[in-house]
């Protein structure tokens, strides 16, 4: 209690000092001195630059004050007054007096390492806000105006590397910000693939059973890796069923949803911005794949030469093998006598599409030839090139031959 | 403590002898989903992987998205392919520059098509009768990295250089501003250059000389919303023919194995 009113009187007596001069603070003295001494020492050669920073910032937003404590608080740095020095001697006082100065002095310390790795050079900074002033003064009241939607826009352009950015091209590449928000989603989509990729109100209901067992094992993963192999097995088995066309004539396949399961899958719809239809899965396979006899020519085969069995192997249809999904999750595919393990890739980043190209038939040398003399060059204006985009790649999934045994 | 014991060698040998392939001897194959070979018929089709190695994936270049790309062109003999996509003009956009560089309203990107062996599309559907599952695989001929192109920059130069307004057009600007540091490198390399890396820059040059020499085909890009593509989409998915037909293996496991060692890969 005594103290509490202690700090009332005191803090009275300083906001007067404050709202005066700075000059005044010593009349509190008795536990500030040493306070003040090591502040100075830190902050009068490194910190000074980076208080006029932000005071202008806080300058557009017109908030002077609120603005100052609202950045301190959000980052956690305690001490932000005490590290202005100068101007903001003042109010790092006020703290110092209170019950909470040694705190705010050690907060300070380290807040002051922390700005200086984080930042360039405050003349760096400094030259950095003098091109901006320039700018904001050219351009008038609309910068002014629209402090809400410019502040970024000067923030960003604050970094000194505009020109960096549209030396090449007139538009800057996205923000790091939105693109790191745009790929931890992708992450996070990554490791339960279903909730996104999956399920469409029509789409078959055994997704939701197999989202829930990887859910399980998810639990366990910390724990034992073999548990989190068969995750990824099982995942195989999601993907595969993420990536299936949907028809309706379907729907009705696996009779085990309920109706919760339903309205769960119809909101993870409405989320899913793409129909997983219109996404396709690769699959990598050893360079070539084994010779085949398709039941049809077996005679022929015998008899044509090596060239003609590698037209007919670049044409070649049909059933080639299995895909077997075992118990425990893990997938093998089975071609003749030969058995290939599958695993999930990692996921791409990168925008992948799937495109048909239909281009004009190079011409061979003797067509030239004819072109040339006929002087006319009618035929490239007759040439048409077409292009399908046929859709996006999502997963891939990889093939892996038994080459020890 | 007896009970504890045996059961703790078990997981250790258990994962011992596995190694990182769960092998479990009692492991029930639950389905079996037939595999099917699917070529497109028509071989001047090449179902091609467009790489956009810039692009984000979240990012497609369609309708979907409101992105419709306004042209594209091909260079058959080379294979080299470009398309243009709109730009954002609302966001981060330097209006000086874009008019600097005659008012741009595209962005070009473009890759040269590589062939490719060993990627398969998988076309994942329930048999409508049966409703059990079928995946046909269909090969991916061709892939190409797409990058962006900055045919604007060399258009940029080429107009600065001559002191004329208005200069070549974009398509022709590429050509002519490499070609003079081109040709000296021709003469370079073929001279000093030890025999292998003769015969590969050659082979690089004259591909380049290919490039250049030959003029771009103005083709059509069909979204994967339009009704072409949508049906080319279906062929993905096999039909009926397909499905009757049995392609039986000729090579036994180690045979093919030992082939797929001997494989010289061929990087191109």
């Amino acid at each position: 209690m005594s103290s509490g009113g202690s700090g009332h009187s005191r803090l009275e007596s300083l906001n007067r000092k404050s709202s005066a001069t700075t000059g005044k603070p010593k009349a509190g003295l008795k536990f500030k001195p040493k306070v003040v001494a090591r502040r100075s020492e830190k902050d009068r050669a490194s910190d000074a630059p980076v208080i006029k920073d932000e005071s202008k910032f806080d300058s557009k937003g017109k908030n002077f004050r609120g603005g100052r404590g609202g950045r301190g608080g959000a980052r956690g740095r305690g001490g932000r007054g005490g590290m202005r020095g100068g101007r903001g001697m003042v109010k790092t006082e006020m703290i110092s007096s209170g019950p909470l100065s040694s705190a705010t002095f050690t907060d300070s310390g380290l807040g002051s390492t922390m700005i200086h790795s984080l930042s360039p050079t405050p003349e760096y900074f400094q030259s950095i806000r003098k091109e901006a002033r320039s700018r904001s003064a050219t351009a008038g009241a609309e910068s002014d105006d629209e402090d809400s939607s410019k502040i970024d826009m000067d923030t960003d352009l604050n970094v000194g590397e505009e020109d960096a950015f549209t030396s090449l091209f007139p538009i800057r590449p996205q923000q790091f910000s939105k693109l790191s928000e745009d790929y931890s989603d992708e992450a996070s989509n990554i490791n339960n693939p279903m909730e996104v990729r999956s399920v469409s109100p029509e789409s078959n209901s055994g997704d939701e059973s197999a989202k829930q067992t990887v859910e399980d094992v998810d639990d366990l993963d910390a724990e034992d890796s073999e548990l989190q192999l068969l995750a990824e097995n099982i995942q195989i088995m999601k993907l595969v069923e993420a990536y299936s066309k949907t028809d309706k004539s379907n729907a009705g396949i696996n009779e085990e949803s309920d109706d919760s399961e339903k309205k769960d899958k119809e909101k993870l719809a409405s989320k899913s911005l793409k129909k997983p239809n219109e996404e396709f899965m690769l699959l990598q396979l050893p360079n070539f794949l084994p010779e085949f006899k398709s039941s049809d020519d077996m005679d022929i085969d015998e008899q044509t030469s090596k060239e003609d069995l590698i037209k007919k192997a670049a044409t070649q249809k049909g059933k080639i093998g299995t895909l077997k999904v075992h118990k425990s999750g893990k997938v093998i595919m089975q071609i003749g006598d030969i058995a290939l393990d599958i695993v999930k890739s990692p996921t791409i980043g990168f925008l992948q599409d799937i495109v048909l190209c239909d281009l004009p038939k190079p011409k061979s040398k003797e067509s030239k030839r004819v072109e040339g003399d006929n002087e006319e060059d009618q035929e490239p204006k007759k040439q048409e090139a077409n292009m399908f985009q046929l859709g996006q790649v999502g997963h891939k999934l990889v093939t892996i031959p038994h080459i020890m045994e | 403590m007896s009970l504890f014991v045996p059961e703790e060698e078990e997981v250790s040998q258990n994962s011992n002898e596995d190694g990182p392939r769960i092998v479990k001897p009692e492991d029930p194959i639950v389905e079996e989903i037939p595999l099917y070979l699917n070529h497109m018929t028509d071989s001047e089709h090449d179902i091609c992987l467009f790489q956009y190695i810039s692009q984000l994936s979240s990012k497609p270049l369609t309708n979907n998205k409101g992105i419709q790309i306004p042209a594209c062109r091909v260079k058959p003999e080379s294979q080299m392919v470009e398309i243009d996509v709109p730009l954002d003009t609302a966001r981060f956009f330097d209006k000086q520059k874009s008019d600097e560089w005659s008012t741009m309203t595209s962005e070009t990107y473009g890759g040269n098509l590589l062939d490719s062996r060993g990627t398969y599309i998988m076309g994942i559907q329930s048999n409508p009768i049966t409703g059990k599952r079928e995946i046909v695989l269909t090969p991916i001929n061709k892939t190409a990295q797409i990058r962006p192109v900055f045919h604007h920059i060399d258009t940029h130069n080429e107009v600065s250089k001559d002191g004329e307004v208005i200069g070549t057009t974009v398509q022709e600007a590429p050509k002519k501003a490499p070609a003079k540091n081109n040709v000296q490198v021709v003469q370079m390399t073929a001279k000093n250059i030890g025999s292998e890396n003769e015969i590969r820059y050659s082979e690089a040059i004259q591909s380049f000389k290919k490039f250049q020499s030959e003029d771009f085909v103005e083709s059509t890009w069909f979204d994967e919303s339009d009704e072409n593509s949508t049906k080319l989409k279906e062929k993905l998915y096999g039909d009926e023919e397909l499905k009757s037909k049995v392609l039986e293996v000729t090579e036994s496991e180690k045979d093919y194995i030992n082939k797929l060692l001997n494989d010289k890969l061929v990087l191109r």
